[in-house]
């Protein structure tokens, strides 16, 4: 593969801008993944991926690399994207998501299509500590630890949030098996 | 009905528990049915997850055009919108001087180069949607 994150990363200190660039090719489908998954808005994405990489940008320096690159990469882009959910609070543009009904499912095309549309949607309806927890894990395929590292959680915390959040897309998906056609 | 300790599915799945530990939760796995049926439900969730965004080559070139813009332009505004906008900035630095220790927007910024997140504490009562996160031990604050 390439340079590691962390040598990447210090070229660019050193004023290598490419290698700086080197790392939003990298990451940048996995930083908008998390963000549209945070924000669930694909529209967002964009905006607040370019912010998340251009706070790294300017943040550089101040990475003291305890923890690995990409969990202070995800970490930035989880802060901005609460960021913008702040700024649509006020704004009053969104309803509790937690409140937001099942929406019809898309025409049938595909089992595979199908089964993954509906995981995204139930992902959606997940409490925000666990929707987190399950898209660092099973989206961007970070360790517990890295998990930890990115979010301060405890480890344990890390490990019961996921295993909550899993058994919550469980019970979501049987429901919506079990509710008749609307 | 679950079996105790029923986390250890999700972190065995997950390859996170120990060698000792790991061979134990297969032992058990293989006589519980609950259990076993409990991993494979879960190990499917996996494959309804994933990245959904394909790689976008532009997304670069586009972070090109941002970091090289001079600071005043205004980004995330139309310029269009932008006496709307000088407005209501000119109106948030009145908010930050006649609230000289309260955190606002502006200090947005300062506030990830500390990891600082209790904000949320201070501010009015947030939505469910936000999580109120531990500094980040990987930065200088």
């Amino acid at each position: 593969m390439g340079a590691a994150d962390e040598e990447l990363l210090s070229r660019y200190l050193d004023g290598d801008e490419r290698a700086f660039e080197e790392l939003v090719v990298r990451y940048e489908a996995r930083v908008r993944n998390l963000v549209i998954r945070l924000l669930k808005d694909y529209s967002l994405a964009e905006d607040v991926a370019q912010e998340t990489f251009l706070t790294v940008h300017r943040r550089a320096r101040n990475f003291r690399g305890s923890g690995t690159f990409r969990s202070w990469l995800f970490r930035i882009a989880i802060n901005r994207a609460q960021d913008e959910l702040r700024r649509r609070n006020r704004r009053r543009e969104v309803e509790l998501e937690r409140d937001r009904p099942w929406p019809e499912p898309a025409a049938r095309t595909h089992e595979g299509l199908d089964a993954r549309w509906d995981t995204a949607r139930a992902l959606d309806a997940l409490r925000p500590e666990h929707r987190l927890a399950i898209v660092l894990r099973e989206v961007e395929g970070l360790s517990y630890r890295e998990i930890a590292e990115t979010l301060g959680w405890p480890l344990g915390t890390v490990q019961a949030r996921i295993h909550r959040g899993r058994l919550e897309l469980r019970a979501l998906l049987e429901e919506k098996d079990a509710l008749p056609r609307r | 009905m679950l079996c105790r300790d029923d986390e250890k599915i999700s972190a065995w799945i997950d390859a996170e528990l120990s060698q000792e530990e790991a061979e134990r939760v297969a032992i058990h796995v293989e006589r519980c049915s609950t259990c076993r049926e409990l991993a494979s439900s879960f190990r499917s969730l996996r494959e309804g997850l994933g990245l959904e965004v394909e790689p976008d080559p532009g997304f670069v070139v586009r972070f090109r055009e941002r970091r090289d813009e001079p600071l005043w332009k205004w980004r995330r505004v139309g310029l269009r919108l932008l006496p709307f906008a000088a407005g209501a900035l000119v109106a948030a630095l009145i908010t930050v001087w006649a609230a000289a220790q309260q955190e606002t927007d502006l200090t947005v910024l300062e506030r990830e180069a500390i990891g600082n997140d209790t904000v949320f504490a201070r501010a009015t009562p947030e939505p469910v949607l936000l999580i109120a996160l531990e500094p980040f031990p990987g930065e200088v604050p």
